[in-house]
Order: C-alpha cells, then structure tokens, then sequence
C-alpha cells in the first residue's frame, strides 16, 4: 500500500486548466523529485496535498484511507507538511519563536514553556548549522539563512509526508550539504518526501525517482538510475515547436541600428546583481526564465518602481526617480496583475483609457473609438464599466491607455496572465505593431510558449533568458525554441556556491 | 557598547521616551514645582485614565486591528456604576457590573470582527455608538456621585507614597505580562505582522482577535474607574475624548497601526508624552480658544517626532541590513 496516492486530480482557474488527471503514488521513505517548468502544475500539486487548494476532482489517499482536509492546518494535524520558498516565517519573531509556533510548548495549561521552547530550538538549530542564531529576529537573517529556518520549521512538526518547494534554490552548498543529509534522515525514518526543484544536481544526489509534469500533466515517473539530464530536459520540452513558425517579415521595419533605450550595470536589489540591456529601435524583447528570477525585478526597477535608476533614452541620459519622471518620458508599463495594477476597476472604459494620457501627462484626449475598434475591444459604449468586459478585453484597453501615448518604450509583465488565446494573439499582434512603429518593446512571461509565438514571426527579436538575477543566455532568430529557453533556464550543472 | 545600551536604543518604546524627557525639561522650567510629589501625583490622578486606554488600544493594534470603541466603553462603565451606586448598591457590586459592561461590549466586538469578519474599523465604530447611545439612554445628563471615600482613596498615596493611581496602572501592566507569557502573547504579534502566515502555522487566529477585544473592554473599563475616582461623578460624554487620543498616544510609542510591532510601555510613554503636553498648555495658561489647536499642534510634533527617531535607528541599526542577495551564488 503506497504512503500517499493522487488518482486523476484536476484543477482549473477559469479558464486556465493547472492539473489534469493527475496521478501518481509516493511510497513509504521514498525521495521523490518533481520536475516541470513553468505553468506545469507543480506547484497547485504541492498545494493540493498540503490542504491549501482544493482539486475540483479526483481522489487523494493518505495510508489507504482518503485524504480529505480543508485547510493547511487540517493537513498539518495529519503530519501531512509543506514547506516552501513562499516562506512562513513572520518576520518580527525571533527565529525560536518562529520555530515553535506552530505548537507552543506549555508550562501548566496556560503559560509558554520559555525554556523548552529554547531547547527545542537549540537541538534543531543545531542539526542545521544554526545554533548561533538563536534569539535573533529574522528579519535580521539573510535569505538563505531564513530558508533554513523554513525548512526546520517543518521538521519540528514531525513529517510523515514533506513537500518541499524549490526550497533549496536559495542555500549555499554547505546549507544543501545539510539539507540533503537531513532529508536522508527523514526517508530512513519512514517520511515520504516530495522534493520540487529544478536543480538537477540535488535531484540526482538524494532523489530516488523522478516525477515529471509538463501542462498540468504527470507524464512519467522513472527511477532515478534509469535517466539522465539530457533525458529529463527531453522531456520537459517535448512541445511541438511548429508553433510560431510563420515569419511575417513585411511587418518588420528596416533594421535599424540606433539604440533607443540602454541601461548600463542597473542593479537588482533583491539579488545583489547587475545587469545591463541596449535595445534597438524596434526592437521586441522577450525575457524569459524560471519564475522568480528576476524577470519582474529587472523590468519594474527599469520602470522606476524600485527606487532611483540611471538609463539613456532616445540619446538622452535621464535620471528616473519616480515613476511619473519615467511615464513622461516615454516609458509605458503593463501589468499582468489587472486588478491591482491596470484598471480602474469601477470606472469607466473611457475613464481608463485616458488615464494615463490626459491625468497624468495633460495631453489633450484620445480618439478613444478609434483606438477601441482598432484593437477589436467589444464593447457596449465607452461610459461602462471596464469590469464588465472580459479579461482580455480590459487589458486590451489598457494598452490602449498606453499606446495611445506613443511611449518609445513599452514594458509588459506577463501582460496575457489569464487572458484567452485569442485575445493573447491580439495583445502580440499590437506589441509587434508598435515595435514596427519605431518603439522597444519588453515583455516579460512566464509562458515560454508564449515568448516563442510573440518573437518567432518578427525579425528584429530577441529573448533574454534570466537565471538568477542575471541574463544568462540570448536567443535569436532561428534559435528561438522552446527547448532552447528551458534549457537555458535550468541550471545544467546545478553547482551551487561555485 | 554593551548590551543594556544596545538593547535601550534599539527598543520600540525609546524615541517616545526621549520624547517624554525632553518635555519633561521644557515643563521644568514653565510650571512651578513640577518635580514636586505633588505635582506628580496629581498629574498621575488626571491622566492614569489615558494612560490605560493608550495600553487597552495597543492590545488591539499589535493584532492588526483598531478598537473605536474604548471612549464609549468608558462613558458607559462610569455612567452604570455612579447609577448603581446612586440606587443604594454597594459601591463594589456597582464596579463589578461596570466592569462586566466593558467586558461585554468587548465580547461584543470579538465576536463581530473575529468570527464574524466584520472590519474593525466599521465593527467598532457601530459598538461605541452603542455603549455611548446606552450611556445617554442610562443617564441622559451628567450627575450623580460616588463615595467620598473613594475619591479620596483615589487621590491619595498608597502604602504612604505610592500615588493610587500607580496601582491601577499596575494591574493593567499585570494583565500584559499574563498575556506576554502565554502562547497568545506569541501569537498576538504574529497575528500582527501576517494573519495568512500565521492561520498557515496552526493558530487559531479568529480567537485571538477575539481576546484582544475582550481585553481591550476589559482594560477600558478599568481606565473608566479610575477616571470616575478623578471626577467623582457620571458623565454620559466622559469617554468621547480617550479613543482618539489613545490611538495616538500608541502612536507616539511607535506602536505599529501595521500591527505585529510596539509594545504596552510604548503606549504608557505615548500618554505620558500626550499629559505632559496638556498640563503644559494649561499651565501657560493659553486662552481656551487656541487650546485645541496648540494641543493638535504637539500630538501632531510628538507623533512626528516619534516617527523620525524610528527612522533614525533604523539607518544608524546595529543589525545587518535586511536586503539581501536572495541567490546562492555570492561567495
């Protein structure tokens, strides 16, 4: 009888499938890795057994008997724990604190046991390397330290099963050295561990077998001995890479060599790093990786989101130090996340669509039917609520708002999040007619797909693949693949520390 | 530097103390005997009432949330035990009662925001509205009396020097400490800085709200007493100035409005700051009219100054910096 069993589990998003029939088993001390890239359901996998997200269907089986919970601290009763890089920790604790909160230790009924809370601390501390930390707050530790500190949190709970979510992409290799002997340990005591990550070293060092997801589907599960790391990037990648294929090389305009936008050692605060870009006039770039590594940093610092930052636009230095400076100067910045940061949303159509142009740089007003047909936005009339239109439809309105400006340089973060497809093949249609009108255009996704459908047809393209704060690979022209940006964006050697 | 310095500069209630030091020498020199016994304990018998609303109010804050509704608690507890006490119960049941009442509209507010998810700020809003509406409905003009005993008790030293007033403030610091010691003190701050994380970590996040408002009546309720010791009579409006003032005086002490920072002596530092502020205006006897607006003007210094000291240590920290490199692969 496995320890664990996932029998056809679903889940969807509206309209974006995360899970389909997905099933697997994890048996008793076994170590298994759990592969996919971006968008593969790893993740709502993770969240599904630790009580968090709840699949639409399937059945789940903990110890032959069905696993129902409600909530992550149902599953935590069941000693079913997840541990993951969106940290729990609260920062105004001290590490001790954090440690035991999830089960105070007791003196009497009513008071905390300082002392075995201290000592409970110290043993754990001290199997991780940590004992010097105690007492000390955590937002005093740096992030690889509080990573250790998560994953301690989970063990003082006492696993049977641990999810483990690409915890280690923030350790040194003494801290891995550690993390892995501690799992050894777990496993040998009967835990089932499912370890989510992407780097292939410390699969292959702890791991016994290998789950791989691709699309919200388990494709296989293999044991470890019988694949190697060429094998498995075969498989994260098998798309079809017809997609895409068709260049439509009279949309774009002449080559042109003059830089438009260059930015020169911009750093990244969140990972220490610098990073420099020069793009052309008309020129659409695609920056791509695994999530979190810096794409979004490197495009909202760009935008002045992160404070001051020093580029050359249109063959003029300019000091952005605030985001106004920057949107009258000709930068435009769309976001993926609609809600929060592209409508309005109990305005007006109308009312959107001139925000930018008449609020904010008091230019006189758009021919707002113009640019709403053009653009295909169904809409009732201009004076309703932009909530009211599909997804899709509002972030068409959106860019709207911004190319309506004529910005000479457009920045996207993963501008097509939840948007249909018909609706994404328009928002890209619209990026490369602006870049054919002279602008940069940037858009960061998390969709590889995507970069490759919005890239592929336009001559004067690029991706940038992101790892780890940096742009570790460029890609052009014929070399614009899919499996060409997954590849670049796993690290192949997975060393870290080196 | 050693420890106990670090530790001092470094503690959330710090600038508000400094703040009380230096009004303190600025006092010295424009209100006579101002170091005197005297003058202390009587400074002590106007505002402990302020003092432990700020401390009630900072049990609520820390958790995240906002209790509009000690002004009213305290109308509410002084109006039914100067009635009580007026239709011949003895005085000690009267403050039973009273307090029970402010444990009751603190039931009250638990029960709305921590199970009921109501919004603190709208939730509250309507409570003190209600322990007011029930204060004026009880006692539709000021009057009444308590025991001279009392008052006098109130306004005197105990065990020879201790001012009275000292002790209320006591017990409300023991209610604190109690809280600090168990689990839920832990919880509390957590709660305060992320409630997704800390529901996330098993704990019952919904009660704790609930007990910070049930301690916030509580506590309210014994400023109300204290504060009836002051007057000595029934007031049905008495409490409408505390709620905002004790927001502010939490303020002054750097409790977080964020929640999951500051603590109780923030808040006590915070009033003091706020009485000595008072007692200055009236000492220099400014006209009545500009009394409003001068008091503004130093609340709005005080918090202001508050603010600038915690961004000060913050910049001058002895801690490393926060920000670091969330990658691997620095040496």
């Amino acid at each position: 009888m496995p320890l664990f069993e996932c029998k056809h589990i679903s889940k969807t998003y509206g309209s974006v499938v995360a899970i389909q029939e997905a099933s697997f088993s994890l048996e008793k001390g076994e170590i298994r890795a759990v592969l996919g890239g971006n968008g593969s359901g790893k993740s709502t996998l993770a969240k599904i057994i630790g009580g968090a997200v709840k699949p639409d269907a399937g059945e789940l089986y903990f110890k032959g008997k069905p696993f129902e919970v409600n909530s992550p601290s149902q599953a935590k009763k069941l000693k079913v724990i997840i541990t993951s890089q969106e940290l729990s920790l609260l920062t105004n604790l001290t590490v001790e604190e954090n440690l035991v909160l999830p089960s105070i230790p007791r003196k009497g009924r009513l008071f905390i046991d300082k002392n075995a809370m201290k000592a409970k601390a110290s043993a754990i501390l001290e199997k991780i390397g940590l004992s010097s930390e105690l007492g000390v707050l955590v937002e005093d530790l740096p992030a690889n330290k509080q990573f250790m500190v998560e994953f301690a949190k989970s063990l003082l709970q006492e696993p049977e099963i641990l999810v483990i979510d690409e915890i280690t992409s923030a350790l040194f290799r003494q801290e891995v050295e550690i993390f892995k002997n501690i799992v050894r340990e777990l496993s040998a005591k009967g835990c089932g561990i499912l370890f989510i990550s992407h780097r292939m070293s410390e699969i292959f060092s702890i791991c016994d077998s290998v789950t791989v997801m691709r699309n919200g589907s388990v494709i296989d599960t293999f044991p470890i001995s019988e694949v190697n790391e060429d094998m498995l990037v075969g498989m994260l990648t098998a798309y079809k890479e017809n997609i895409g294929g068709q260049t439509k090389e009279n949309r774009a305009i002449e080559q042109s060599d003059r830089v438009l936008l260059s930015v020169k050692d911009m750093t990244l605060k969140r990972f220490g790093t610098r990073v420099s870009l020069d793009a052309k006039q008309g020129e659409v770039i695609g920056i791509a990786g695994l999530q979190g590594q810096g794409q979004s940093d490197f495009v909202r610092t760009l935008y002045g989101l992160n404070g001051h930052v020093h580029i050359r636009l249109d063959d003029k230095e300019l000091q952005i130090d605030s985001v106004h400076k920057s949107v009258q100067e000709g930068l435009a910045f769309l976001s993926g996340d609609r809600e929060r940061e592209g409508t309005f949303s109990v305005r007006s159509i109308a009312e959107n669509l001139e925000a930018v142009n008449s609020s904010a740089l008091s230019r006189k007003a758009l021919n707002q039917k113009r640019l709403l047909d053009s653009y295909g936005v169904k809409y009732d009339n201009a004076s309703q609520q932009i909530r009211n239109l599909s997804g899709g439809n509002q972030q068409k309105v959106v860019i709207a708002r911004w190319t309506g400006t004529n910005p000479k340089v457009l920045i996207a973060d993963d501008p097509t999040k939840g948007i249909d497809v018909q609706a994404r093949g328009d928002v890209h249609e619209i990026f490369g007619d602006l870049a054919a009108s002279g602008s940069v255009v940037i858009m960061v996704s998390s969709d590889d797909e995507e970069l490759v459908h919005l890239t592929k047809p336009l001559k004067n393209s690029r991706i940038m693949v992101m790892y780890d704060g940096k742009f570790v690979k460029t890609l052009m022209g014929e070399d614009i693949t899919v499996h060409n940006i997954i590849s670049a964006s796993l690290p192949r050697e997975g060393v870290v520390g080196k | 530097m050693n420890t106990f310095k670090r530790k001092l500069l470094n503690w959330s209630s710090f600038p508000s103390l400094v703040l009380i030091i230096a009004l303190s020498v600025i006092n010295s020199f424009l209100i006579p005997h101002f170091f005197s016994m005297s003058y202390i304990s009587s400074f002590l018998t106007s505002y402990t009432p302020l003092i432990i609303v700020a401390m009630a109010q900072t049990f609520v804050l820390l958790g995240r949330g906002i209790d509009l509704s000690v002004g009213g608690i305290i109308s509410l507890v002084n109006v039914i035990v100067v009635t009580l006490f007026g239709q011949g119960w003895s005085f000690p049941s009267a403050i039973a009662v009273g307090i029970l009442a402010g444990i009751i509209i603190g039931v009250l507010n638990g029960i709305v925001i921590g199970f009921l998810r109501v919004t603190p700020l709208l939730a509250t809003l309507a409570t003190t509205s209600v322990a007011a509406g029930a204060a004026l409905w009880i006692m539709p003009f000021p009057g009444g009396s308590v025991p001279i005993e009392y008052v006098m008790w109130y306004q005197s030293n105990v065990i020879g020097f201790l001012p009275t007033p000292l002790l209320f403030i006591i017990i409300s610091i023991l209610i604190w400490f109690i809280w600090k010691a168990t689990p839920a003190g832990l919880q509390l701050y957590s709660m305060g800085r992320d409630i997704q994380k800390t529901y996330v970590s098993g704990v019952p996040v919904v009660w704790i709200q609930f007990y910070t408002y049930v301690s916030s009546g509580f506590i309210s309720a014994i400023a109300a007493i204290a504060l009836t010791g002051n007057t000595g009579a029934g007031d049905p409006l008495v409490g409408n100035t505390y709620t905002l003032f004790a927001v502010a005086a939490a303020v002054i002490g750097s409790v977080s409005l964020m929640g999951g920072s500051g603590d109780i002596f923030g808040a006590i530092f915070g009033a003091v700051f706020l009485g000595l502020a008072f007692s200055l205006i009236y000492a220099i006897q400014i006209p009545s009219t500009y009394q409003d607006l001068t008091s503004g003007v130093i609340v709005l210094l005080g918090i202001i100054g508050a603010s600038l000291m915690k961004k000060r240590k913050r910049t001058f920290s002895f801690k490393p910096s926060h920000i670091k490199p969330i990658g691997g692969n620095q040496p």
